[in-house]
């Protein structure tokens, strides 16, 4: 998950900062020359400028082409997705099915979805079946983003509304059956 | 010398703020199914709270930079009170729109949102609150013009800019605050223009329904202007701070180069780091995307390396008495630290993929605005008010802060799970687990926001205890 890699990269973080904040604030209380007091920090200002820009570039070039945007396409199974006041409609249009209103999938093939909107902004957000958020995109009337995924494991995943549509918007969700292909 | 009272300031605006939090409070509440509150005024109630938040927080801000900058340059500070004046106005017109007429398509009212109430809000609550924004609006674009006009008359352009180190001509140095018309005022012009036109485009499609815009237009601009607010009314926050700390810590904070530098690279970043908020609409330009990122990471640097390093040759070894005023700006510091490094976290695309509209981007901006922003304009306002109540108001920081950690954590363990924001319910999430943690959290927040409150009377009654002191001109 990233995200939690998120969650977890902020804690140490912000643990740091206290800790570094509350050093700070205890030694204020000898009083030392402000010129000398000033030579330290820079000496350590330079040495922290590099570390950060260090630190800087090597995430944004190992994130950066992690982004959604850069997903080959070439998808296995294509579904139009298109978000109304307050419920989505999900149309297979290749290599996927409509079981009884739920759409089905393969498990282990390229997925895109052609996501829009009817009406307001919504967001397509895809849940896990145990409910960690995997991938999301806007519904955007008008426009028609295109978000690549692959679903590893079969079972019953779900669609939350991502972006604020209206007073339906905590109410307005969709399934997603995975299966083993050929089953 | 210019007469300026700041009492009406101090006193308004901590009242509406007071307001604002009691509306957090139900909204909590609500998510953790310890009241009622009907979806309709739910959504209205946060969008009245979200407004009402971001509009305080800049005339906060504004008005403190006034002062500031009154000690130096000839305002016309007719105009300062003008601000106050039309933002009485938009509190009872947002107030009207949201809580009388349930208008509640969120504080940043993507199109076509506001125009499709389905039968919530009618259409006059739309009307009056495009209104009552381009009030506010108006003010502000107004003040900045003057705040500008009044360092340029002063200063000249060059030096208000700080141009002066990279020129070498070893002209006058002005005050460490005059340099905030880089990264404050300039961006500030710029955007709020942007956010007239939005208006005007809203106005005139109220009035003929029959207008179409462009939804991804609209949402750029939306965030050229919101975000861009947002942002300068932090630096406005670290602005006083640069003015004020010396008094307390006894030693000089002065412009030099990489100060001038910073400034001014952060004219850049605040103005390009707005496309942050389009990562996840896809069909936006690629090059604005990667621009995103790439300046939201640059904004780690002159805000760390510049800024926290000045703060610490201040604070380090000095000697200093921590009274309330120092304390809340180190705190106030802080909390615009660790909301800046988990915004800066969110500013990652891939991140973004994930946490984007989920409780992280609450708990984030309620990180530096609330025991960051807003601790910050509480030590100002205590300050000008030369207010000596300070034991009273130190306790009311004790319970303000802890308070605000216990109540920010809920929102940080909610985006750390992917529970999704603005839900007025959780209790409908088709997942059990995440439906179940999602309203136990706000239950948990529910007992520390009273925290907040309480030690935010604290703050207001002791900041009422000063009686408004002259602008000292320098
Ligand atoms: C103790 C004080 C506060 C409490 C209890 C509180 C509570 C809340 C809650 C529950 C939400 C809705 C979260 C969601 O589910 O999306 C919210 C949204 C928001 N809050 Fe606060 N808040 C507080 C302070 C602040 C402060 C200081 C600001 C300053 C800017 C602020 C600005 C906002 C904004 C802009 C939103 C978004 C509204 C929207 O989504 O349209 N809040 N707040
Ligand atoms: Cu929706």
């Amino acid at each position: 998950m990233v995200s939690t890699y998120g969650a977890l990269v902020f804690l140490v973080g912000a643990v740091a900062m206290v800790v570094i904040a509350a050093f700070v604030s205890f030694q204020s209380t000898e009083p030392e020359d402000p010129k000398s007091v000033t030579q330290k920090v820079y000496r350590v200002r330079s040495l922290y400028f590099f570390l950060l820009l260090f630190v800087l570039v090597l995430a944004y070039g190992f994130t950066l082409p992690k982004a959604p945007y850069f997903r080959d396409s070439s998808p296995d199974v294509v579904v139009d997705v298109v978000g109304k006041m307050w419920f989505w409609e999900l149309k297979p249009v290749k290599g996927a099915v409509l079981e009884n209103g739920d759409l089905v999938l393969p498990a282990g093939r390229k997925v895109e979805f052609r996501v829009t909107s009817a009406d307001v902004n919504h967001g397509f957000g895809i849940y896990s079946t145990d409910g960690y958020i995997l991938t999301q995109t806007q519904a955007m009337p008008g426009y028609t983003n295109h978000l690549i995924y692959t679903f590893k494991k079969p079972g019953i995943y779900r669609v939350f509304c991502m972006e604020f549509c209206g007073i339906g918007h905590h109410n307005m969700f969709a399934r997603i059956v995975v299966r083993k292909e050929g089953e | 010398m210019k007469r300026f009272s700041i009492t009406p300031f101090a006193v308004i605006l901590p009242l509406v703020f007071i307001v604002l939090i009691l509306l957090g409070l139900t909204m909590r509440a609500n998510q953790g199914e310890l009241i009622q509150v009907d979806p309709q005024l739910f959504y209205a109630i946060m969008t009245l709270h979200g407004l009402g938040m971001a509009g305080t927080a800049a005339v906060g801000g504004l008005t403190a930079l006034a002062y500031l900058l009154l000690r130096y340059v000839n305002l016309n500070t007719k105009l300062v009170y003008f601000l106050l004046f039309s933002y009485l106005i938009t509190v009872v017109g947002l107030i009207s729109a949201t809580l009388l007429g349930h208008f509640g398509p969120g504080w940043y009212v993507l199109y076509p949102l506001p125009f499709k109430p389905m039968g919530v809000w009618p259409n006059w609550s739309i009307g009056l609150a495009i209104v009552s924004l381009i009030v506010l609006g108006v003010a502000i674009l107004l003040i900045q013009l003057e705040f500008f006009r009044a360092c340029v008359a002063r200063y000249g352009l060059k030096n208000s800019l700080g141009w002066q180190f990279f020129t070498g001509s070893g002209e006058y140095v002005p005050p460490l605050v005059i340099i905030t018309v880089d990264a404050v005022v300039l961006p500030g012009v710029i955007t709020t223009l942007v956010g007239a036109a939005l208006l005007m485009l809203y106005f005139v499609k109220w009035l003929n329904p029959s207008t179409e815009l462009d939804p991804l237009l609209i949402k750029n601009m939306i965030f050229i202007w919101g975000h861009t607010l947002v942002n300068i009314t932090m630096y406005m926050g670290v602005a006083v701070v640069y003015e004020l700390f010396p008094e307390f810590s006894g030693r000089p904070w002065k412009s030099n180069k990489f100060v001038a530098l910073a400034w001014n690279a952060t004219f850049f970043i605040v103005l390009l780091a707005v496309f942050h908020h389009l990562y996840m609409d896809f069909v936006q330009p690629l090059p604005l995307h990667i621009t995103g990122q790439t300046f939201s990471y640059l904004a780690a640097v002159p805000s760390t390396v510049v800024t926290v390093t000045g703060f610490i040759s201040q604070v380090y070894k000095s000697g200093m008495r921590w009274s309330f005023v120092p304390l809340s700006f180190f705190l106030g510091i802080l909390g615009w630290l660790i909301g800046g490094y988990a915004a800066v976290i969110d500013s990652t695309i891939v991140v973004n993929n994930q946490f984007h509209n989920t409780l992280w981007v609450p708990a984030h901006f309620h990180t530096y605005f609330l025991i960051g922003f807003y601790l910050i304009l509480w030590g100002f306002l205590f300050y000008a008010m030369g207010s000596k109540r300070e034991s009273l108001a130190k306790l009311g920081l004790a319970s303000y802060v802890l308070g605000g950690v216990g109540f920010l954590s809920m929102f940080y363990v909610g985006g750390a799970f992917g529970v999704p924001r603005r839900y007025a319910e959780y209790s409908m999430i088709p997942v059990e687990s995440l439906s179940h943690l999602a309203q136990i959290l706000p239950k948990i927040a529910v007992v520390f926001i009273p925290y907040v409150l309480v030690g935010f009377l604290l703050i207001f009654i002791s900041i009422l205890g000063g009686s408004g002191r002259e602008v000292q001109r320098v």
